[in-house]
């Protein structure tokens, strides 16, 4: 088909692997007909499920049905981090406070962001799995790095760089740690939701936990880290991997957040007991006027 | 027991910064905010407070709001500007859009990344610069070059002048600001970089200010998260305002594809 209008450099246009739209005869923005990785978008609506979708988007490819259990697993087991879960909570004060929808989702998965077992973190444990904290493009994990050399080099890694990027990378390797002070059920629950289906990854992860287990302070995997493990066996780049634990809580980010919504605002703790706020700051007698 | 630390903070949050009496007295890092800061701080003062803890002077804060004020481009083709506007054409709230517009400029290219990595740089040079003087500074430098490693806060594409350094040195000399270490070592790194056509842009000027001025990296990042806002509004609010989906709207072959060609479904 004849372009609608004169062609435009290379470098003043959107370019994609992903998706080709393929305009209608008669109207230049409208899609007769969308590709993603080559597959009709509508056929592939009608034969495979969201999970499988999610993966040829990220991937390129279609998962095997063993590719496409394990990831399904793994984003029902995150489904719902619950209402004691920080993002979840930071959609519930939205929904009490009558936020309009799309913030209360879209909050929640700011907060779901963070490094501390967020999105950010499932990308540096990513890394870390991968043998690229510090980065290293000659490294082959699956070749030939010991577990405990992968710790030292994070460890030294983290003393001379912790302050590189505005978000420091936890001091723990990413990935491990305790859980309230305990080792992580919810880990362990997922190791036995994989099953045989443990790749490199979780092989390689649970090397580290028993390098990390049998220190001074024993250390374990946490959820992000198994979570991490499971995604790199599944060929997630860690910036997928990060997104897909976004996408997998966001069920019950929206599902919490919007529970509250018709509720009135003293059916949702304030801690209006001044017991609860306790100011450890200065008198405040400052004045203004002190400032030269 | 293991669980005891998060026991104690179940049911109570503690504060350094300040609070709100129920009904009576709210405090910002020791000062009445209806007594003092009401009455006597400019918003720049106390937006400073807020994310440092430290009041400045009325004229630092004059300076602060110019270095604002100076880089406030209401352009839409600007990355974060134009995130604002595609939120405009969609219909989006004002408040998140402009949130989403401030998000996205925590750029590792041109934001707040930029901007932390830019003074987290030249903290390190003005280290080295007090250790090993001159060239020592010149050997750091070129270590990263040599690394191909960005140098945040030096280089600007397509311009060989950053036009709002000028104007924000004015204003700094005309309150009375002055220029400290890390400004000179900033022109020190420039004048090694000029044989390079790097100069040094208005985020390697502004971080050596603001370092200048006592604020540490965090400190800044923080208090630069609304440095674009003044650019995002305007973009967002035309798009708003005009029929939705015509703020720069893409034809299916603007779109060039680099993908496999088409394919018919396994099975």
């Amino acid at each position: 088909m004849a372009p609608f209008f004169p062609p435009r450099p290379k470098a003043e246009s959107i370019r994609t692997a992903i998706c080709h739209e393929q305009p209608s005869d008669s109207n230049p923005f409208v899609a007769q007909k969308t590709l993603w990785h080559g597959y009709d978008a509508a056929k592939l609506a009608e034969r495979h499920g969201w999970t499988e979708i999610l993966f040829l988007l990220a991937r390129g490819e279609l998962p095997s049905p063993a590719q496409d259990r394990l990831l399904n697993r793994l984003m029902a087991a995150l489904a719902n981090p619950g209402p004691r879960d920080a993002a979840v909570r930071a959609a519930m004060n939205c929904g009490v406070g009558k936020t309009s929808l799309p913030t209360i989702l879209s909050t929640g998965l700011t907060v779901r962001g963070g490094m501390a077992e967020g999105a950010m973190h499932i990308e540096a444990a990513m890394w870390f799995l991968a043998g690229q904290l510090p980065a290293d493009p000659e490294r082959n994990v699956e070749a030939h790095d010991h577990p405990k050399q992968l710790v030292d080099d994070y460890r030294r890694f983290w003393q001379e760089h912790h302050d590189d990027e505005v978000v420091a990378l936890p001091e723990i390797p990413p990935g491990f740690g305790l859980h309230y002070g305990d080792r992580d059920p919810r880990a362990l629950e997922l190791l036995r939701l994989v099953g045989d289906d443990r790749g490199a990854g979780v092989r390689l992860a649970l090397a580290i936990e028993g390098v990390l287990a049998a220190e001074e302070t024993p250390l374990f995997l946490t959820l992000p880290g198994v979570a991490a493990a499971v995604l790199r066996d599944l060929g997630f780049s860690p910036e997928h991997g990060a997104g897909i634990f976004l996408i997998a809580g966001s069920a019950g980010i929206l599902t919490h957040g919007v529970e509250q919504l018709p509720r009135n605002w003293n059916e949702y703790p304030f801690w209006n007991d001044k017991a609860y706020y306790n100011y450890e700051g200065p008198v405040p007698d400052k004045k203004v006027e002190d400032v030269a | 027991m293991s669980w005891e630390r998060y026991a104690r903070h179940r049911d109570r949050i503690t504060s350094k910064s300040g609070g709100w009496t129920i009904g009576g007295t709210a405090t910002l890092h020791g000062y009445d905010i209806h007594q003092e800061l009401g009455r006597h701080a400019s918003w720049m003062q106390v937006m400073l407070l807020s994310s440092t803890g430290r009041l400045v002077s009325s004229s630092e804060g004059r300076f602060l709001e110019k270095t604002f004020i100076l880089t406030g481009y209401p352009d839409a083709r600007l990355w974060c500007n134009r995130v604002a506007a595609l939120a405009g054409t969609s219909r989006c709230s004002a408040t998140s859009s402009l949130a989403a517009g401030v998000a996205s400029a925590e750029a590792r290219i041109y934001g707040r990344q930029a901007d932390y990595k830019a003074a987290h740089f030249l903290v390190q040079a003005r280290r080295v610069h007090e250790a090993e003087g001159a060239a020592g500074l010149q050997a750091f430098v070129m270590e990263r070059r040599r690394r191909k490693q960005t140098i945040f806060g030096f280089g600007r594409p397509l311009l060989r002048a950053d036009e709002r350094i000028v104007p924000l040195g004015e204003e700094g000399a005309k309150l009375g600001i002055p220029e400290g270490e890390h400004l000179k070592v900033a022109r020190e790194i420039e004048a090694m970089l000029e044989p390079h056509k790097i100069i040094m842009n208005y985020g390697g000027y502004v971080m050596a200010r603001l370092l200048d001025l006592g604020f540490n990296p965090q400190e800044i990042y923080r208090i630069l998260t609304l440095t674009f806002y003044t650019g995002l509004v305007p973009g967002y609010t035309e798009a708003y305002d005009n029929e939705p989906g015509t703020f720069l709207p893409i034809a299916c072959e603007d779109v060039l594809y680099e993908g496999v060609s088409e394919r018919e479904l396994p099975g």
